[in-house]
This record gives C-alpha cells, structure tokens and sequence, in this order.
C-alpha cells in the first residue's frame, strides 16, 4: 500500500494531468493547423523554413506554455479550490491535524507537486501536437515533403527555447496550485463563499499566468541582450 | 500517567485537576461543547491552557515542538461523532489513512489487521465504499478502526456516541474496550449523563461535579 502522499500526489497527476491529455492534445493539434493556416496565407506554402520557425517559436515560446496552464487553471484550479474549501468547511483540516498529519504535507506539497509535473508533460504533449500536427497540415497543403519540414525543424530546434518553455511551464503550474490551494483553505465559515474562492483562484490564477509570462519574456529578452 | 492536569484552565475549563493512569477508563461529561471540545485540544496539543499544568505521558504539550506534537497525535486515536472522516477518501483508505501515513505497522500488517477489523465490526459493505453511502454507525466504526490501527496509548471516543441508536452505542463501545491495547487509556468525552451512564464506567467526570469535588 502507497504512503498517502504519494496517493495524493498519484491522484493530482491523474486528474491534473492525464484526463486533460485528450483536451490537450486536441487543442494542441488545432491551433497547429490554425497556424499554419494562417502562416501559409499570409507568406504562402513554400516556405519550409520560415513556416517551422515561426510554428516553433510560437509553440515552444508561448502557447504550449501559457495555452496549457489556460486548460488546467479551469479544470483543476477550480477543483482543488472547491475541494480544500469543502474539506476545511466540513472539519476536516480539524481532524488531520489531531491524528497528527501536517496539513501542508498530505494536502498542499503533493497538489502542488502533481499541478507543476502535470503542466510540465502537458506542455511537452501540447507542442508535440502542435507541431506535428501543424506541419503534417503544411506538408499536405504546400506538398513539400514531411521530412523536408523535420529537418527544418532540426535546424531551427532551439535548447534555449526549450529550456524557456519547461520554466514556463513549472512556474504557471506552481502558480496555478498555490492560488488554488491558498483559495480553497481562506473560507472561514459558510458553505456560499467555495464558489466565491474558486472564481477567485481562477481569476488570481489567470492574472498571474499574464503577469509571469511577462516577466519571464522579459528577463529572457534582457538575457539575450546581455 | 497518560494524563496529568493540575490547576488546568482554558477558555471554557476553569481549574481541572485529574490524573489518568494506563489503561484505565475515565469518562468526562461536558454539558458546554465549547469546554469538551477545549478539553480534547488541550490534550492533542492543539491549544495552550490559559494557566495550569498538563501533562501527556509525562510531557507538556505546551513545550513541544510542531513535530513533537504530531508524534504525540499519532499515538493518541480520536473517534469523532460520525468518524470524522476525510470527505473524498473511501471507507477503507480512510480507515489506514493515520497508520500509513505514521509507518507505525507494515503496509501488509495494516492491511491484514485493518480487514480483521472490519471482520470483527461485522462490516459488509464494500471497504472501498464511498463515504455517503455508510450510515452513521458505519462511519464511526470506520473512524475506530482507524483509531484502532494506530495501536494507540490513548482512545478518546469524542462525541462518537451522538447520532447513534442504544444498541449502536452500546457495540461502539464494547469495540473499543475489545480492541483497544491493555495499556491504553479510554477517554469518553461525552455531553449527555445517558450517554455516561451507558458506558458503566465508574469513573466519571462530570464538569459540574468536578468544580465541586476537586
């Protein structure tokens, strides 16, 4: 039998991370095809290498990231806020403590952990989605080879971008769980104020995600410079 | 001594003085929930008495650390009224919740003591069932065994009686005395003398009474 925490961390990825993976994944490949569509209409279909670099950049860079963290911030945000509301309102938090379990041991580090390792494979799932399905889209559209577009997706391939997008995607998910869970245990006494937390956590969390990706965007560009 | 208290006063509780010894019973009747529930925070640690000593097995709770306190919780198993249970956890993942989390037995002991348990409960429902679907009785016998397996110094059945038919009451605590280790102490913190007279212990704390007496 696992230890609780790990059941909990096992059940924050589940519910966090691999039910999402269809919505994901379907996000991921449409905005991939709506790219490239719109790529191709405004420089045409025969350029392979502008075509990868602009899907790459924008799939690493900044839609897997933030596009990812819109998806679980309005899936799970919301659930764990409503969960740890109920369960602080219901006693239970009272009850944890007196069989000597840390609060911040069974119930925060393991949704927080779950959100972040979660966000960080969905992204990974959403911009593999994104790009394969994008370019599958402009190999039939240009009819330029597939291949043609993996080689310029080897060339334009960018482990800076990539370390970039994995931050991303680690820090949306801390910020998403820890507004959600900071939410979810302020209720104080009436059952009326768990939507009130969860419509908080989703909008503190939505703030945050522009607010972060700001920053990052920003320290990255001054980096670069430097 | 399990418990020592001298002089001990809270918000509700005003100069208690008891000593509980190993493996004894002892029954305390509050008529104020606020005091009951003032009463069992002292002993877990989870509130400092206004003035006055208490002791838990020879420590005071009030010069221990977070994990101090925590490990003295985990050898002290409260049944609450209705279980206390965690609302989306299952009757069985409840039941090995403490004991898991505290690694006091093998997952395989808890496992095989834990099915013992529900056996002996004449439980028949099944253990992954989810918690709205136990009646009350159900849920307190899920909440004593979790308490159970913490092999625990000291049982404190805390309102567990409410809510509860005669012949219910009167199974929970025959549980608890079968179950429950020699040397652990059987604290009842009740709020009813029906409920008191029930258990028919001889030592019984009435909050009133104790003012008068002690």
């Amino acid at each position: 039998m696992l230890n609780p925490k790990t059941e909990v961390l096992l059940r924050q990825i589940y519910f966090t991370g691999i039910q999402a993976l269809p919505a994901v994944s379907a996000s991921g490949l449409f905005i991939g095809l709506i790219i490239i569509l719109l790529i191709t209409s405004l420089a045409g279909t025969g350029s392979s290498g502008a075509i990868t670099k602009i899907l790459l950049w924008l799939s690493l860079r900044e839609l897997g990231p933030f596009f990812t963290s819109l998806i679980i911030l309005t899936r799970s945000g919301t659930a764990i806020s409503t969960e740890l509301a109920t369960m602080k309102l219901n006693g239970e938090l009272f009850y944890l403590e007196a069989m000597g379990i840390k609060a911040e041991d069974y119930l925060i580090k393991p949704r927080l952990t779950g959100v972040m390792i979660s966000s960080f494979v969905l992204t990974v799932y959403f911009q593999l989605f994104t790009l394969f399905g994008g370019l599958y889209l402009a190999s039939l559209l240009s009819h330029i080879p597939f291949s043609e577009y993996g080689e310029a997706i080897i060339s334009n391939f960018s482990f800076q971008e990539v370390l970039v997008s994995f931050s991303k995607s680690l820090i949306f998910g801390l910020a998403i769980a820890g507004f959600s869970i900071w939410q979810g245990l302020s209720v104080k006494r009436a059952p009326t104020e768990i939507p009130q937390r969860a419509t908080k956590a989703v909008t503190m969390g939505l703030f945050s995600l522009f607010l972060l990706d700001g920053i990052i965007n920003l320290l990255v560009t001054f980096l670069k410079g430097a | 001594m399990v418990i020592e208290a001298y002089e001990l006063s809270g918000n509700f509780l005003r100069d208690l003085n008891l000593q509980i010894q190993e493996g004894t019973e002892a029954i305390f009747v509050f008529q104020d929930r606020n005091a009951g529930e003032e009463f069992l925070q002292l002993v877990l640690g989870m509130k400092r008495p206004n003035s006055g000593i208490l002791k838990i097995k020879g420590s005071n709770p009030a010069e221990m650390n977070r994990d101090e306190l925590m490990e003295l919780r985990s050898t002290t198993g409260v049944v609450f009224k209705e279980g206390g249970l965690i609302s989306n956890l299952r009757a069985w993942e409840n039941m090995v919740l403490p004991s898991l989390y505290h690694r006091r037995l093998s997952g395989h002991e808890i496992k095989e003591k834990g099915l013992r348990l529900l056996d002996q409960f004449g439980f028949t429902k099944p253990p992954m069932s989810k918690i709205a679907e136990l009646t009350a009785f159900e849920k307190v016998l899920i909440g004593l065994g979790r308490a159970i397996l913490l092999e625990p110094d000291m049982l404190i059945l805390y309102s567990a009686l409410e809510g509860l038919n005669p012949s219910e009451k009167e199974s929970l605590i025959r549980y608890a005395r079968g179950l429950k280790k020699d040397r652990t102490a059987l604290l009842y913190i009740l709020h009813s003398h029906e409920d008191a007279a029930l258990t028919g212990s001889q030592k019984i704390f009435d909050f009133l009474e104790m003012q008068r007496s002690m």
